[in-house]
């Protein structure tokens, strides 16, 4: 009887062995992990770079360069104004946005604002984003309503004191010169105007 | 003869009890994680009335002070919580209304400050009162007293996605010992109806079992005699061999049917960035992070300023104990940026992300041609992305999936200047007149010298 207990136990053992290995195996054949299957996978590897990708033909090894200094982008206004609190008063002087007030521009201003700025200034301009309403981030101060930390009221903020403030950040807020190109810069700075007025 | 019915009693008990073992192993693990968190004790004790009136300070400091200082924590400037302890009074009221003045005439504790942080000097405020000035003191000393504040409610919730294993894995397990139950349970019934007729036949040849029947272990002789019987029955060796091939042969024509597509595929990320939080609870729009989608080819992973733009005050502390995040850390570390000075070293490296979507170069995809042009929404192709802690392959990317798409979508040529020619081309066919080669663009110069 004892024996044929073992005998049993060993078979017990056996099976629960062959589940663990069949289940094994079966979660294996759908690992998320992996990308499965594939036939000739070398049309998957380009030989042209992908901009994310690494890169052994330059020092720092990746594929996406900074453009060399001093050099402009074609189509780049560049804005010539230091990241001080003289190039921010000579911003506010001389910087006027190039753009025609209409329509489109204030439609794509809009759209750009609500994508960068809101999280934290809201869809009106307010200082109440969705971020900090969470409670998650210090709120800034109202286009309307509120003092800029630089001195004046934010309604009276100009073209080139919000375009600076963008291009360099101030205080919390960082700098948004990789999200938005000049062109897209100045279309934000119309549509933040239009914030200013609400009251 | 062995009673296999017995036998299999035995087996009954066994699985039931690793199925019940299965069963119980996820929720032991939640348990024990439960069990764990514990929530804090919050110690506040109440301070000594201050002079001034914090309720109308804590107006002020939230309107003019919160975006470069917190009570607890170093943001731009000092963690203001016990200031009243390090500076007098006037020195506060005088370095608040105008802390430059003060840096340049070259006021000690003042100048040590400016050093220490990084020379930005503070902005300063001659537009308050002295009253304005100690009233914002004296809702720091009521806030600051009450020490770090614990801001997650209750103890936490248990985290579901990284417990280490799998749903994948559960299930199969689960599905695996139903199946084999199945198999049991027929098998049973066979070898019932197999040892019925072999009770006949050994009746029949009691002469030829005894030979066998001298060596001296019974057991393995009678399975071996099962199983030699079992081989010679040609019906169930060819219907064995059938069932085989037909399974292996349908997962392997649906294997076929797979190959190269990757739906699911969900790497291990050097980071552990959540869309669930980030799209999701925090509602931040796709294109905050992938901005190049409305005017590139590419989507594009955000370079980590980006990241920074946000995680240079949003440290996570509150979850780990007063220590910044550990994904948070590795931001920093890419960066080199040093959380306590708030400095950018020279020694930073980048993350390397691992790609999900892998389109081959064979076919040409534009992302701004979706996103910007057709204005689909990113969650038509990428899934339920706000839901995602790990994201994941949500569609094939096969050429059908393309192209099914393509058969049903509408092209809304309003405004766009693209259709403008094709549009009038039709307009004039509408019309009944001739539509000449020029008129699709036949003399443009590429058209011949390319």
């Amino acid at each position: 009887m004892i024996e044929s207990m073992l005998v049993m136990n060993k078979k017990i053992a056996i099976i629960v062995f062959v589940m663990i290995a069949v289940s094994a195996i079966i979660t294996s054949c759908k690992d998320k992990r992996s990308r499965g299957l594939e036939y000739a996978p070398n049309m998957y590897e380009p030989i042209a770079y992908n901009p994310d990708q690494k890169n052994a033909n330059f020092a720092d090894g990746k594929t996406a360069q900074t453009p060399p200094k001093g050099t402009n982008p074609i189509g780049f206004a560049r804005f010539d104004y230091p990241d001080t609190r003289e190039g921010y008063d000579a911003a506010s002087l001389a910087a006027v946005n190039p753009l025609v007030r209409n329509k489109k521009n204030l439609v794509e201003g809009q759209q750009l604002y609500l994508a960068m700025c809101s999280p934290c200034h809201g869809d009106k301009g307010a200082g109440n984003g969705h971020i900090v309403e969470l409670g998650k981030y210090p709120a800034p101060p109202s286009y309307a309503n509120g003092t800029s930390s630089r001195g004046g009221a934010m309604k009276d903020l100009t073209d080139g004191k919000i375009y600076h403030t963008i291009q360099y950040g101030l205080n919390l807020m960082g700098s948004y010169a990789s999200q938005l190109s000049p062109q897209e810069r100045w279309k934000v700075v119309m549509y933040v105007h239009e914030l200013q007025t609400i009251k | 003869m062995r009673n296999f019915s017995s036998g299999f009693k035995n087996l009954v008990k066994s699985i039931t009890l690793f199925t019940f073992f299965i069963f119980s192993l996820p929720t032991l693990v939640c348990a024990q994680t439960t069990a764990v968190d514990t929530s804090k004790a919050a110690a506040s004790t109440v301070a000594t009335a201050p002079s001034g009136d914090a309720a109308a300070g804590e107006a002020l400091f939230k309107a003019n002070c919160t975006s470069c200082h917190a009570l607890n924590k170093r943001v731009l400037g000092p963690a203001l919580a016990g200031v009243n302890n390090r500076h007098n009074e006037a020195w506060l009221i005088k370095w608040i209304k105008n802390s430059p003045a003060m840096v340049a005439s070259g006021d000690k504790e003042a100048v040590k400050i400016y050093e220490e942080y990084n020379k930005a000097a503070m902005t300063p405020f001659p537009q308050f009162s002295d009253d304005d000035v100690k009233n914002i003191l004296a809702y720091i000393k009521v806030e600051g007293d009450k020490g770090p504040v614990d801001k997650t409610d209750g103890p936490k919730l248990p985290p579901s996605a990284d417990a280490g294993y799998s749903n994948y894995m559960i299930f199969g397990l689960i599905a695996v010992v139903i199946v084999a139950f199945l198999v049991i349970l027929l098998l049973n019934k066979v070898i019932g109806t197999l040892e019925r007729l072999l009770l006949k036949r050994d009746n029949a040849g009691i002469t030829l079992l005894e030979d066998e029947q001298l060596d001296e272990n019974h057991q393995p002789k009678d399975k071996l005699y099962i199983a030699r019987k079992l081989v010679k029955n040609k019906k169930l060796v060819f219907f064995v061999v059938l069932c085989g091939v037909l399974t292996l042969g349908s997962f392997g024509w649906m294997d076929l049917w797979n190959t190269g597509v990757q739906t699911g595929y969900q790497p291990v990320q050097p980071i552990k960035f959540s869309h669930q939080l980030h799209a999701g609870t925090n509602q931040i729009k796709c294109q905050y992070c992938h901005s190049s989608a409305w005017k590139s080819k590419h989507a594009s992973i955000p370079s980590a300023n980006v990241c920074m733009n946000c995680h240079k005050y949003v440290q996570a502390t509150e979850k780990y104990n007063g220590e910044i995040s550990p994904e948070i850390k590795k931001i920093y570390a890419a960066l080199d940026y040093n959380p306590e000075t708030q400095k950018y070293g020279e020694n930073t490296r980048p993350i390397e992300w691992i790609r999900i979507h892998n389109l081959p170069d064979l076919a040409y995809f534009n992302h701004s041609q979706h996103v910007k042009v057709a204005g689909i929404e990113c969650e038509k192709c990428h899934g339920p992305i706000k839901e995602m802690a790990e994201v994941y392959q949500y569609s094939p990317l096969t050429m059908k999936w393309c192209i099914n798409c393509h058969r049903v979508t509408e092209v809304n040529s309003k405004g766009n200047a693209y259709y403008d020619k094709v549009l009038a081309a039709h307009e004039k066919i509408k019309k009944g007149e001739k539509v000449t080669a020029a008129v699709l663009g036949g003399l443009e110069c590429g058209k011949c010298h390319y």
